[in-house]
């Protein structure tokens, strides 16, 4: 009989408590797909997102028998987040300026954290305030696309969808425009982009074999960025170190035939 | 309170003096010559022993290099030996950076005097083969070697 | 104060990283003397090492008993001292383009701290954890210094600076150790500062590399480059 008990206790505590996680995690993803489309300066912790990084890295590291398996595999986490962000970030930027306080040179990914003894008062993120600011913003949300009057037309050029990764993509990631952006003048299909500093990878000693493999990350959301656009293409990182930047990597793009056929129907 | 016990070993590994203060506010606590801190002297040398020989290897060329002083998070260790192995070791609190001149002056004018000097007062406190290898238990007990150094080092306890 | 060597020892007493940043004197002082001395191989550093882990845990058994009876509380507060290690000129400019404009101070190389905002990895004073282990060694060539993380790892310094013998300058030290509590002295405390900065590296540049394995011996260029900076700057 006693033991009868225990378990009926037991389960009614599991169950008024499977009861308050799932309201709050109603309430939390209500906030979130209520969570305002208009840029808000909301920065995520480096050290946070290098650590996730880490761990990814480490699973696939662990999980792939080939280096060219991991490097698909991480690829493909880079795509996932590359075909969303097309459509983000072409929504945004059709968004009239005086809604977007800060148009482009944002970064909502990557930010350093405070110094080391700052981080208990930084976290006021469930104070009643802010979910009230974040009512607010849901709010406005609804009522968002009729400020928009003009939808911003789809890169339709190499040149345009390249200079949108240079520019708007590059500063949402990491807060910066990407360092450089060349064609190639050996191959017709070949694209780079430079970045001089690459920010995920910092931490990663340049010693290591596998730090090339690192970038393909980043390559698959440009690759992820491009496809979705209609660009079917390939994107390999490359180590260029020179004087100054001993970490600076460049992603290099090829395009399929298709596309460059397409490109040249066009006049 | 400036310091808080003072020993002295020979170079047999064997603690031969010790003294230890335990009240701050009186400078005649504590014991002389303790059963109860045996251990600890053990201790006290082995870690006095094992900073030395890290000292000694870390060292250039061939002046030789001593430890002077351990501070830990509590308190610090003062050490000053002697070229015929006698070492004698000093806890003392942070307020001071060192205690050498201290234990110079209870080397040269106390333990020279007193017991270096007296014909009466052994001067290998190790007599038989296991004494030689620290299992010696003979203590220096010569009283005027007490006082004195009583007297030199009480002014120091409660600073 | 110059630093002559750092060591990182775990939790075990394992050796996760030596280092020598000032080169033995040249062969100039080899004829003078016989006997080169011989430089310690890295099985030397691991008894080291290990060494000094287990004095570490015997220090505080020998905690004196008045210490155990009074039971007053010592302060272990470490003041920030500022510039520990930091390059002299860049400081001032670094922290103006940061303040300024959080969104704008996105120029790459502004950021040389990796995941620290500003230009110093901390500005608040700290409290040492290290309680009742070993922090200082002096000696007649060098001075030690051992800064614990909660975690148990060791970061040891060894310094070239050697502490006065004489009783120097007692007024103004005294009236130091009155205003930062009396557990410690300035050495300790800018050796705290800068090893507790070479934490904030190994944060950063081991903590944060996918390629480590924990408690394993330190390879990370990057790391090794990182201190060896900081180092340069401390030994200015």
């Amino acid at each position: 009989m006693p033991h009868q008990k225990i378990i009926q206790t037991s389960s009614i505590d599991a169950q008024s408590s499977t009861r308050s996680t799932s309201n709050t995690g109603t309430h939390y993803d209500d906030l979130l797909y209520q969570r305002s489309l208009i840029y808000k300066k909301n920065e995520i912790s480096l050290s946070a997102m290098t650590f996730l990084f880490q761990e990814m890295i480490n699973y696939l590291h662990q999980s792939s028998s080939t280096m060219s398996e991991f490097e698909l595999k991480l690829s493909r986490y880079g795509q996932s987040i590359g075909l969303r962000l097309l459509e983000l970030l072409n929504f945004r930027a059709s968004l009239p300026a005086s809604l977007t306080s800060i148009p482009t040179r944002s970064s909502i990914l990557f930010s350093s954290s405070a110094p080391l003894t700052d981080q208990a008062n930084s976290n006021s993120t469930n104070t009643p305030d802010a979910i009230r600011k974040r009512e607010e913003e849901s709010s406005t949300n609804a009522d968002l696309a009729k400020h928009i009057t003009k939808m911003r037309r789809r890169d339709l050029k190499i040149l345009d969808i390249l200079q949108f990764i240079h520019g708007t993509l590059w500063s949402y990631l990491f807060h910066h425009v990407s360092d450089d952006l060349v064609k190639s003048s050996e191959r017709n299909n070949e694209y780079m982009i430079v970045d001089n500093e690459p920010q995920l990878t910092q931490f990663i000693p340049q010693s290591s074999k596998f730090l090339n493999s690192c970038h393909f990350f980043v390559c698959g959301m440009i690759q992820g960025f491009l496809l979705n656009g209609g660009f079917p293409c390939s994107v390999s990182p490359h180590l260029m170190p020179v004087d100054g930047f001993d970490e600076r990597v460049i992603y290099l793009i090829k395009f399929d035939e298709q596309v460059l056929e397409r490109e040249s129907l066009r006049f | 309170m400036g310091i808080y016990s003072f020993w002295i070993f020979d170079k047999h590994c064997n603690c031969i003096f010790d003294r230890e203060w335990t009240l701050t506010s009186s400078s005649s606590s504590g014991t002389i010559n303790s059963k109860q801190n045996e251990e600890t002297a053990k201790l006290l040398y082995g870690m006095v022993y094992s900073l030395r020989s890290i000292t000694q290897k870390l060292s250039k060329g061939s002046i030789k290099n001593d430890v002077r002083s351990i501070s830990t998070g509590k308190y610090r260790i003062h050490t000053y030996c002697t070229a015929t192995g006698v070492w004698f070791v000093l806890l003392t609190d942070f307020k001071q950076q060192s205690y050498t001149q201290v234990l110079q002056h209870v080397y040269s004018h106390i333990y020279v005097k007193f017991i270096s000097n007296n014909l009466f007062s052994p001067y290998d406190f190790a007599d038989n083969e296991s004494e030689m290898r620290g299992q010696g238990t003979r203590k220096i007990t010569n009283k005027n070697f007490i006082d004195s150094l009583n007297a030199f080092l009480s002014p120091m306890v409660g600073q | 104060m110059a630093i002559e060597s750092l060591l990182i020892i775990n939790k075990s007493g394992g050796l996760l990283y030596q280092r020598n940043f000032i080169d033995k004197p040249p062969q100039s002082q080899a004829p003078n003397q016989p006997e080169p001395q011989q430089q310690l191989n890295s099985n030397d550093y691991l008894i080291l090492a290990s060494t000094l882990h287990g004095v570490f845990a015997i220090a505080s058994q020998l905690t004196p008993k008045a210490l155990q009876l009074s039971q007053n509380d010592i302060d272990y507060t470490i003041p920030y001292i500022p510039n520990v290690g930091m390059p002299t000129n860049g400081g001032r400019t670094g922290n103006g383009s940061t303040v300024g404009g959080g969104s704008g101070s996105s120029g790459p190389g502004s950021n040389k701290l990796g995941s620290f905002k500003g230009d110093d990895f901390f500005k608040d004073s700290f409290v040492s954890w290290n309680k009742s282990g070993l922090r200082q060694l002096c000696t007649d060539q060098f001075t030690m210094f051992i800064y614990q993380t909660m975690t148990g790892l060791k970061f040891v310094a060894i310094s070239t600076t050697v502490m006065p013998q004489q009783k120097v300058a007692t007024p103004s030290g005294t009236d130091k150790l009155d205003r930062y509590g009396n557990s410690s002295n300035l050495a300790i405390q800018i050796a705290d500062n800068f090893l507790r900065k070479v934490y904030c590296l190994y944060s950063d540049y081991v903590m944060k590399d996918p390629f480590y394995s924990m408690e394993m011996p330190i390879k990370s260029d990057l790391f090794d480059k990182k201190v060896r900076a900081m180092i340069k700057n401390m030994n200015e």
